[in-house]
């Protein structure tokens, strides 16, 4: 409680608005001067139609010549003519492509942050859902902090000119449009908080509305959908979901109203009494002439339609400064996985010591415990077990994606810590359970980032080990198909096996010195499997390969086999001694090879 | 979603679309909302009047009373009555304005959306999965229901805009019209920019056009760079710097289209301006001023009226046009969901009940998806027996899973399929499909309760043991007993905190625990066990077979190993079948199942010895 009213503090607001000034300022400095200008120029052209306005209803009221009033109006017309010209240069141009390259520019950094930061963030919802939302936000932020600046600006100029103009009727009048305008900022204030607390209701319905129409929506679910009853459940969930809504709208309903009346009692009393008490100066002390009434009820409306704007701009300040917060939060985090600074030779070898790992959030659960395995230069590694035995997680170990919480991983003796993170990466290549084919193109996919001629040979080639081969002579486009159809119609849907043999070619293609393949024979068939199994063995002679798998068939011929459950190696050894030690494995081992060896 | 086509149709759309089709389309969404909430529209019309007429009352009337009274000599507290008189209008018609849009309006549209929302969803759950091949067809479905939750409401609100509008726009137009019938020309006036704004907005809208493509690819790549989906990837290859690129890249071109239309959209918009703001306003002034200060005979508080509502009578009627525009926008989006709601579903509902029993057999069946150019089935024959174990076999792409979806009636194909001698298409539906249990390769599960995901149906008290029974068959019945609240524990944390995340083989786990839930005659498995490690795949074979000892069982799989002990193995292949038999007949045949069946045993056989 106290940490959230510290972040919404005036003084924590306007260092968060001004950061997000700076950060426009970083990428269009012109946009931030233009934003200023702006506010002044269209701040005096607000003054000027006021001041025309007086000048017109002067000579009405004056009874002046036709001549006099008639001037005013030209001057006018011609000063808007010429006004004009730049407005809509500076909307219609200037302003849409500052935008555009505020937009490239935040966006830029936004994504350099985004792929430095650590991935045990993803695992933090909190976190995540910031983080999506600073992603998300940024840029629509930075241009609302613009705006409103721009609209601060021009709003208080505008009321300065209009407050000059309203004393110079009557003071009297002007200091009660004042006050009461005073006491619409309150109550906006008022209006606002509660408009934050209702979304704050609100938001968890809607998420879970939008969950169901996603449901109904998406062609993933059509299935489940027809072949069972499940569509009832969730059209009761809706039922039920509606009930709390329509609940959120009547709690709020009620505060809604009587803010609402208490705004429209300020407002009447706003025009009313300014009204009645320049009558009765016009009309009983008679200080004031016909054209300064005229005057001072046209600037009643004005100046309340122009505190109404003023208070909502410096709300949304406050608005803005919370949100603000969260992308300074997303922009300024460092990733606890630092780079080393030690450059990374050719991998000979790679121990861990003791290694001890839990996800954030799971600390309870050990994913790992004390793990102790060596790998040297050259050899197949399998690791095979259960599902959730810490198999991934191992790699994941590996890549660094994670830092172990005890224990260490050495790299040719050693510390991972020590050595370049990038470089450490580009040493090691790994098809994940959950690889990602991008909408790019083959070559693209293969090469794993822009691809360029040269790289032909070995996209090919890779292709080829992967046994994508013969997909690749029937693409029209070669290696140029663009994959997905996420821009393109006409782009090509691979299928899930032939999607895994891109993500698996994308690892030959790195030419690493460690090659992780996590179950890579997943969506494959039996001759796939098979062929792949072929190519892994023949380039395994050059490579370390560390490959997880629970079809024991693939695994048998690996130099070392450790056998996982619940974090811990609990076997370890070639096929052959496991089989001897008649432990796990070879429970598991027999329990698959019983049905082809019963059969054959 | 496939943003360029939606843009190209909606162009090609609102030439067509003709002037009855767009007013019927609107008044079917208003008829939708009125049976959900009946007399809503007519009191936001009655609030919206009221409105419209307090602001003219207090802006414009009162200020025209005052000055005519002053300039006619009438009292002090004559006029401050009038004003206390219409303040008092305005407090009282403010207050009923703020009780119904803070009480009343905000609950009735709740409970509208949700009717029209379960109206669509019905439908959704209905129409045949071949819709969802049929680009087009997806489209309109997938605008559909995304208009159904918000399109109502908009209809309505333009319907109270030009509501309001209208009232204000008479009231002041009357007044300016009793002031001097010579202004009505000025009031014209906007109109003449109405054909500039034609061709502005035509201007805007193709440049927003060639915008299209390269602002989905900007929306990709930021997806690529959010999603935990890519993190991975995105940390160990240098797909960040490709991406960063096509970003850049993207960028730079909307700017290069920004400006190739930046003189004509700045001239266009300078012009429509100027005859709106400018010519307009001044030119009514101007005359106004003349008659009072010139010619005389205009009196003082008319001419302040003439000053101040000649701009907002201009404006009213160009916002008139605008709005009516809205609702060529609106029939547009209901066009969609007319067209979704009154689709009939080509899987029709038969009327004759299911027989006692029987075998499920397929006749020369061939299908393609529609817009596909092959057929992915081709004259399928096979006897899937009332309680047999039959597996279907092959290569990914041979047709096995399609196989499934024609069993389960998600398509119709050509060929015949009979259940117990009788075509399957003049079953009922949902009672057909009723007597299925199906575990797809994909299966989904669903952010709802474990048992709920376990009974994929709504849930009573008396399942309970059902729901233990299922979880203990499939082996989970441990872990969710760990659960705090149990089998009543919600999958997935995004709507609640103490919801589950699920392992992978945990999810298909339950997946199959449905399967134990109910009575099925048949029950097909799509290759379930891809996610399960060996042991528990074994395990789940075992009790699944023993449940299954009353009913037909149909398995896919390309591990051959489990496929040895059914009673008929069909091996696909490119859509046909290419060997039918068990598994002994299968290698004695020695052809593509037993190479296959050899690749697979080749790794275990050394230890066959």
């Amino acid at each position: 409680m106290s940490e959230k009213k510290n972040r919404t503090s005036p003084k924590n607001v306007l260092k968060n608005n001004l950061w997000m000034i700076g950060f426009v300022w970083k990428y269009t400095p012109g946009y931030v001067i233009w934003i200023v200008l702006e506010g002044i120029l269209w701040g005096i052209n607000n003054s000027v139609g006021i001041i025309y306005t007086k000048n017109l209803l002067d000579a009405l009221g004056d009874g002046a010549a036709f001549r006099k009033a008639a001037g005013v109006i030209l001057t006018y017309a011609v000063y808007l003519l010429l006004f004009h010209v730049w407005h809509y240069w500076y909307w219609n141009y200037y302003h849409a492509v500052v935008r555009e390259k505020l937009h490239l520019g935040i966006h830029k950094d936004l994504f350099r942050q985004a792929v430095r930061l650590d991935i045990s963030r993803y695992d933090d919802p909190v976190f995540y859902n910031d983080f999506v939302w600073a992603m998300d936000q940024a840029y629509s932020r930075a241009a609302g902090v613009m705006e409103d600046t721009g609209k601060l600006i021009n709003r208080t100029v505008a009321s300065f000119t209009l407050t000059g103009v309203l004393f110079s009727v009557d003071a009297a009048t002007a200091v009660i449009i004042l006050g009461l305008a005073g006491l619409r900022v309150y109550l906006t204030s008022r209006s606002n908080r509660m408009y934050l607390q209702y979304s704050e209701s609100i938001n968890p319905l809607e998420r879970k509305t939008q969950y169901i129409n996603r449901v109904f929506r998406l062609q993933d679910y059509a299935k489940e959908m027809r072949v069972t009853r499940v569509s009832e459940n969730l059209l009761h969930e809706l039922d039920d979901n509606t009930e709390k809504i329509k609940e959120v709208e009547r709690t709020f309903g009620q505060k809604r109203l009587t803010l609402d009346t208490l705004h429209d009692v300020l407002h009447a009393l706003g025009t009313g009494a300014p009204l009645l008490l320049i009558l009765y100066k016009v009309m009983i002390t008679g200080t004031v002439g016909l054209g300064g009434f005229a005057i001072a009820m046209n600037g009643i409306w004005t100046m309340s339609w122009l505190i109404g704007d003023l208070i909502n701009r410096i709300m949304k300040y406050h608005e803005h400064g919370i949100f603000v917060e969260k992308i300074r939060c997303f922009m300024e985090c460092e990733p606890q996985i630092q780079s080393g600074e030690q450059s990374v030779p050719p991998m000979e070898s790679m121990t861990l010591r003791g290694l001890t790992f839990s996800y954030p959030g799971k600390e309870s659960v050990h994913a790992l415990e004390d793990v102790n395995l060596d790998i040297r230069r050259g050899e197949k590694i399998a690791i095979v077990g259960y599902n959730g035995a810490g198999k991934t997680t191992l790699t994941k170990l590996l890549m660094r994606l994670y830092d172990p919480d005890s224990g260490e991983i050495l790299y040719n003796g050693k510390n991972i810590r020590e050595y370049k993170l990038d470089e450490l990466r580009g040493r090691v290549a790994a098809v994940f359970q959950d690889y990602r084919i991008f909408a790019a193109s083959l070559a693209e996919n293969v090469a794993g980032g822009v691809y360029t001629e040269d790289m032909e040979e070995k996209v090919r080639g890779a292709l080829e080990k992967s046994t994508f081969g013969d997909k690749l002579q029937k693409l029209p486009d070669g290696l140029d198909t663009p994959l997905t159809r996420e821009f393109d119609n006409s782009g090509t849907q691979l299928s899930g096996g032939e999607q895994q043999k891109v993500a698996i070619a994308r690892a030959f293609f790195k030419d690493a010195d460690l090659i992780i393949l996590d179950e890579p024979s997943s969506a494959l068939d039996p001759d796939a499997e098979y062929a792949l199994n072929q190519a892994i063995a023949s380039y395994a002679n050059q490579k370390t390969v560390i490959f997880i798998s629970h079809r024991l068939s693939t695994t048998r011929h690996a130099d070392r086999i450790y056998m996982f459950e619940e974090g811990k190696i609990i076997e370890s050894g070639s096929h052959e001694e496991l089989m001897a030690l008649d432990g796990k494995y070879a429970y598991m081992f027999n329990l698959q090879a019983e049905k082809y060896q019963t059969a054959s | 979603m496939k943003l360029s086509q939606l843009f190209k149709k909606k162009k090609s759309d609102k030439i067509k679309m003709p002037i009855r089709r767009i007013i019927s389309n609107n008044i079917f969404m208003l008829r939708m909302a009125h049976r959900s909430v009946p007399g809503l529209l007519l009191c936001d019309i009655v609030v919206t009047v009221g409105a419209a007429l307090t602001s003219f009352l207090t802006s414009t009337y009162m200020l025209r009373y005052a000055l005519n009274g002053i300039a006619e000599g009438k009292s002090f507290s004559g006029i401050a009555a009038f004003v206390l008189v219409c303040l008092a209008a305005q407090l009282l018609l403010g207050w009923s304005q703020s009780f119904f849009y803070s009480k009343v309006y905000p609950v009735k549209t709740c409970k509208m959306t949700n009717d029209i929302r379960k109206v669509v969803y019905e439908k959704a759950a209905q129409v045949e999965l071949g819709c969802y091949e049929n680009p087009e067809y997806y489209d309109t479905y997938v605008k559909a229901i995304n208009e159904c939750t918000s399109r109502a409401q908009a209809v309505m609100g333009s319907v109270g805009n030009i509501v309001y509008i209208i009232t204000n726009f008479s009231a002041n137009f009357g007044l300016l019209l009793a002031i001097d019938p010579l202004l009505l020309l000025f009031a014209l006036l906007p109109l003449m920019c109405i054909p500039i704004t034609a061709v502005a907005n035509k201007i805007v809208y193709n440049r927003n056009m060639e915008m299209t493509a390269a602002n989905r690819r900007k929306e990709y790549t930021r997806r690529t760079f959010y999603l935990s989906d890519y993190a991975k990837e995105m940390r160990l290859s240098n797909m960040p710097a490709l991406m960063l690129e096509r970003f850049w890249e993207a960028g730079t071109r909307v700017i290069d289209i920004i400006k190739k239309y930046g003189f004509r959209v700045i001239t266009l918009n300078y012009l429509k301006t100027e005859c709106l703001e400018m010519l307009t306003p001044l030119s009514a002034t101007m005359y106004a001023v003349w008659k009072t200060l010139g010619a005389g005979t205009m009196g003082y508080g008319d001419c302040v009226v003439v000053v101040n509502s000649i701009s907002t009578v201009a404006y009213s009627l160009t916002n008139i046009s605008d709005t009516l525009l809205k609702f060529q926008d609106h029939a547009l989006y209901i066009e969609n969901l007319r067209k979704f709601l009154e689709y009939s579903p080509k899987i029709t509902d038969g009327d004759k009940p299911l027989p006692a029993g029987g075998d499920i057999v397929l006749e020369n069946v061939s299908f393609r998806y529609e817009g596909a150019e092959g057929y992915t089935l081709r004259n399928i024959s096979m006897r899937l027996g009332e309680k047999e174990k039959i597996a279907i076999v092959g290569h990914n792409g041979a047709g096995k899973t399609t196989l499934v979806k024609l069993l389960l009636r998600l398509y119709d194909a050509e060929g015949e399929i009979t259940y117990g001698g009788e075509k399957i298409s003049d079953f009922a539906l949902r009672e057909y499909r009723d007597a299925f249990s199906a575990v797809m390769q994909d299966f989904h599960l669903f952010a709802l309760p474990v048992a709920e995901n376990v009974l994929l149906r709504p849930q009573n008290p008396e399942d309970e043991e059902v729901i233990i029974e299922s979880l203990k068959k499939s082996g989970l019945y441990e872990k969710v007993k760990g659960f705090e609240n149990g089998a009543n524990t919600v999958m997935t944390k995004e709507f609640d905190p103490n919801g589950v995340q699920m392992s992978g083989g945990e999810q298909q786990k339950l997946a199959i625990a449905h399967v134990y839930s109910k009575n099925n005659r048949f029950v097909i498995l799509d290759e379930p066990s891809s996610a399960l490690d060996p042991i528990a795949e074994h395990e789940m074979y075992e009790r699944m077979s023993e449940a299954c000892r009353d009913c037909g069982m149909i398995f896919i799989s390309h591990r051959l190993s489990s496929a040895v002990s059914a009673d008929r193995i069909y091996l696909m292949e490119n859509g046909e079948i290419a060997e039918v038999g068990t598994h002994r007949e299968l290698m004695e045949l020695n052809g593509r199942y037993a190479e296959m069946f050899r690749h697979q045993a080749e790794n275990y056989a050394e230890v066959a010895v």
